[in-house]
This record gives structure tokens, sequence and C-alpha cells, in this order.
């Protein structure tokens, strides 16, 4: 069945390489959603979002021959990359994310690693775009798409320390804003 | 959370597609300039190879004397000369002596032919079509939302698209592709001097006198053959097609008789109407590319044949007449090709098919390329349309 499938998506490949609609169409259709996903992650704006993921899918519809197949689930992997590459590049295009400065003290809270297996995924979802704009987009390149600080640094034009510092900003942040969503439903329950 | 989705933006795939529209136009500019660039070096490649063949000189075999002119202008006779004009120069009434000899025992003809063959023809046949394109996209578009089943849609359409139709126009054509020269006979009789004047009126008579006692020759020069047509194929499924279609074929020979000085010159054209029938079979497909190979047959009629004569007795021209041919023969031929076609869109494309025919004797007077050459190597080169039958899709 696995092999069908692999099967499958190497011939709709094949037929989206040779420029047919139909097939371009049905790779459209079957990521959209996730990729819409992803881009609302990092943007808020549903106009942007809309036209970021249309430069994404032009993207992907035109480098697509660059794309090496290796099995299931790395064209979803690739088309996410140049999802974000072309988020990245809105967002640089928009002016310059402030990445708010925070102090060494700041920076040695403890973040307690909150619960979260109870949440439902749509509220991670909006308390992660609830973030101000420089800790949601480290915080989305390094937990969601697992990006290492150094990439992220030379993604965003910043230092290395300041990714970093950025993220834990952003989890802390996170932790709290759990931390009162548990207590509100402790209160309520 | 890795996998969480949200709905899409509204209209976003139809913006997606107004974007690629504009942006394919200007794709569709630059992959025209690359391809027409492959195009032209293939060209230059196929032409570069002809010429190349066509410096090797190729015997053929002897030519039996009878057969060595293809047409002949007509000659007339002892009692057309003008015979006041003879009575009154000796020279040439030593000419008139020998001419009733030779008029009457008919046109000199050389007895050792010795062929010599300066190219390779190449000429055109019919081509076939190949298929790989012919899925119609069209007809599962907007009725999958998975990969797995547009393939199965797009795979059932390829297996069930016979029955349809492409056409195809070509053409080809050169010069000089074949030469013969036969050597004539020394007669025994004297020759006499040049009295160009005196043959204004009979200058093929002229030439044949004057040119007694002198080696004569015979030469024809056969042109490339220029065919073009329009075929259509069917076909039969995704592999098979039947082609057939109309062609018309121009077969240009350039004669030259007599000796270095006294001679005719001709220009015989033979024009025919072809009805072509080959099986196509298509071997495989690589990108926009497809190889296929071809067999059938092709029976041509002639249809019109002129002759324009030119008469030169020493060197000079005296005179010439334009005749039409009577002879006007079939032609069969069998031909086996193999071709590669560059879809250059998806319903376009541009073919190139060598391949070699072999052409039957059409049992007539006239003296063709196929006659002095029947084993051709040909090359076609075309430009192919694709129709899809709309009451199978």
């Amino acid at each position: 069945m696995e092999l069908d499938e692999t099967d499958s998506e190497l011939q709709l490949l094949r037929l989206v390489r040779l420029g047919d609609n139909t097939a371009q169409r049905t790779v459209y259709k079957n990521y959209v959603r996730y990729l819409a996903a992803v881009c609302s992650r990092y943007i808020l704006n549903d106009e942007d979002i809309k036209d970021v993921l249309q430069d994404s899918f032009l993207k992907i519809f035109s480098s697509i021959s660059s794309f090496d197949y290796r099995g299931r689930g790395s064209l979803k992997a690739w088309m996410t990359k140049v999802t974000v590459n072309e988020v990245l590049k809105f967002q640089r295009r928009n002016g310059r994310i402030e990445f708010v400065g925070i102090s060494e003290n700041e920076h040695d809270l403890p973040v307690d690693e909150p619960d979260i297996d109870s949440l439902p995924s749509e509220l991670i979802f909006q308390m992660i775009r609830d973030l101000p704009d420089g800790y949601r987009t480290i915080f989305n390149l390094y937990v969601v798409e697992n990006r290492s600080h150094k990439e992220i640094a030379s993604l965003l034009g910043i230092k290395e320390s300041t990714s970093a510092s950025q993220l834990h900003r952003a989890k802390a942040m996170l932790a709290e804003k759990i931390r009162l969503y548990n207590n509100s439903k402790t209160i309520s329950i | 959370m890795s996998d969480y989705e949200v709905d899409e933006p509204d209209e976003l795939w139809a913006s997606i597609e107004a974007a690629q529209g504009s942006d394919i136009r200007r794709k569709c500019i630059l992959v025209w300039v690359r391809r027409s660039v492959a195009v032209a070096a293939m060209l230059v490649a196929v032409i570069s190879t002809a010429v190349y063949l066509m410096r090797d000189d190729i015997a053929l075999p002897k030519l039996a004397a009878p057969e060595m002119i293809s047409y002949r202008p007509t000659v007339p006779g002892p009692g057309n000369l003008p015979l006041t004009k003879v009575s009154s120069d000796r020279a040439v009434g030593n000419l008139i002596r020998h001419d009733k000899a030779v008029g009457l025992s008919g046109v000199v003809m050389p007895q050792d032919s010795v062929c010599q063959n300066d190219a390779v023809a190449v000429s055109t046949v019919n081509e076939a079509q190949d298929t790989v394109d012919t899925v119609d996209i069209k007809t599962v578009r907007d009725i999958t939302d998975t990969a797995g089943d547009y393939i199965a849609a797009v795979k059932h359409n390829r297996r069930d698209n016979g029955g349809s139709f492409s056409l195809s126009m070509y053409t080809s054509g050169g010069t000089g592709a074949l030469f013969n020269n036969q050597s004539g006979y020394n007669a025994i009789l004297n020759s006499v001097g040049p009295q160009n004047s005196q043959w204004r009126d009979d200058p093929m008579l002229g030439i044949l006198l004057f040119n007694q006692g002198k080696a004569v020759n015979s030469d024809i020069k056969h042109r490339l053959p220029v065919r073009a047509g329009i075929s259509v194929v069917y076909n039969l499924n995704d592999r098979f097609g039947i082609e057939s279609g109309l062609s018309y074929t121009n077969l240009t020979s350039d004669i030259k008789e007599g000796s270095g000085s006294h001679y005719y010159s001709a220009v015989q054209r033979l024009h025919y109407i072809g009805l072509p029938l080959n099986v196509k079979y298509r071997i495989w497909s690589w990108k926009s590319l497809d190889f296929y190979a071809s067999g059938g047959g092709l029976v041509e009629k002639c249809v019109a044949a002129t002759l324009d004569c030119d008469y030169f007795i020493d060197n000079h021209k005296n005179g010439g007449n334009d005749e039409s041919i009577s002879d006007r023969p079939w032609q069969f031929s069998v031909n086996a090709s193999a071709g590669v076609q560059c879809n250059i869109v998806k319903s376009v494309g541009i073919y190139v098919e060598p391949g070699i025919s072999y052409y039957f004797d059409d049992g007539s007077q006239l003296r063709t390329i196929y006659k002095d050459k029947p084993l051709n190597f040909n090359l076609n080169l075309g430009v192919r349309f694709l129709f899809r039958s709309s009451s199978r899709h």
C-alpha cells in the first residue's frame, strides 16, 4: 500500500514537472491546508498569508525539477521549507522584525516545561500566533521546523545568541500562557 | 501540532493559476528560443552529414545504352533540311551527306557507359505519429482529489486513447543528387566546321551533325527530390498508428547531351501526386521526445512532365523549345524509417526521420533518380499537429 502511494506521488511529481495543470492542482489540494497553517504560525494578516502562499506554490511548481524525491514525507518537508523561506522573504520585505533585547538575568530564568499533552492543537496554534513577531518567528523555526540557532541566525541576519535568548523568552511566555490556561481550567472545574 | 491544518485562503488557487499564466508566457518564449537553437543545431548536423555523404562517389551499375536518354527532343527528318543553304556551302554539303546516314540511323547512342554517382539521394517519405501526448488531461481535470486517483485516471485514459488523429506537414529538398556521365563513341565520319547560323531552324539536327566523329556524352544530373505533403495518423492504440495522406513530389533532372561544344541542355521536370500508407510504432518516449519506427508504401502518379531544351552549337545558344512529355507513369515504393519527434507543445511537434526507400521500376522510358538509384536513403523533416478525436474523449 505504501509502495503504491509512493509510486503515485512519484508519478504525480513527474506530471507536475511536465507542467501538468491537474497534477499541480492535486499537489495544491493535498498540501494547501497544511502550508496555510505553516504560514499562519508566522504571519497574522490573512491577505499576507494568501500572498505568501501564492508565492510559495509558484516557487514550488517552478523549482520542482530541483527537488529530489526521497520517499514519503520528503515532498511535504521540501514544500514546507520552500514556504518558510517565502515567509522569511516576506518578513524581510516588510521591515526588520524587532527582536526585543532581554537582560542576562531574565535569560537565566528557568522555564518550567508545562504539560501540553492535554491542550488542543488549535489552542497551541493560537498561543503561538499571539507571541510577539520576533519570538514567534524564532520559536517556529526552532521548535516546529527544527532549525538550529546557527541556521536561524543566518536566515534572519541576527546573532546566534539573540536567537537563543528570543527562543528562551518565547518559551517562557508560552509556558506562562499555558499555565494560565491550565489554571483557568482548574478553576472552572 | 506538526500536522495542524487550517482552511485555505479564498480564491488562492485561482490567483496561483493567474500568476502562473503570465509566468508561463515568459517561460514559453525562453523555451522556444532554447528549442529553436536545438533544432538549428540538429539541422546543421543533418546537413553536414548529407554534404559529407554527397562527396563520396558511389558507382552505379552499367546502364544499357537504349535507356541512356530520358527523353529526347523531336529530331527532324531529312525532309526538313534547309537544302538551299546546304547547297551553297560545301562543308555543310558534306555534312548533309553524312547526316543522311546519321539521321536515319537514329540518335547516336554511346555504347560504353560509365556512371558516376555524385551524391546520396535524399528524399522524403511520410512518417508516422507517436501518441505519448495524446492523453487528454482535460478529461480527468477536477475529478480527483488524491494523487492515486488521478494517476489511475491518466493510466486509464492512456490505454484508451485509440482513435486520436494527428496531422503532419513535411517537406525536404536540396540540390544536385545524382550525376551520370556516359561517353559516346567516335564516329568514323569526318567532322565539319560549325556554321551556326545555318541551323537556327533545326538546332538539334545541327548538334547531331556537328558531333559526327566526336565523342558524345550524355550527362544526367538528378536534383534532389523535393517532396511536401500532409498526412494524418489514426492511432489504433497507445503504440500503433496508421498514417495516410497526400504528397507532392518534384523530380528534376538536368540533361546535357552532345560533345563539348555542340550539345543540347535540358531540364526534365516530373510532378507526382502520391498516396502514402504507413504503419507506425512508438518505441519509447523520453521527456518531450518520442522515438518511433515506421514502415509502409507509397503510390505516386506522374501528373505533369515537361522538358525544357536549349540547343548549343559551338557553345552558342541556338534556340530552344519546351515540350510536354506524354509518358506519365505510376511509381511504387516501399519504405522503412525511424524517427524522433520533439513535442514543442502538446499538440505540435517537430520531427526528423531518417529512412530507407526502395523504388520499383516504373516501366517507362523516363530517366529518374529512382530508376538510376532505386534504393534511397532519405531524411524527412516536418511539423506535426495533433488533433484529438472528440468522439472518443
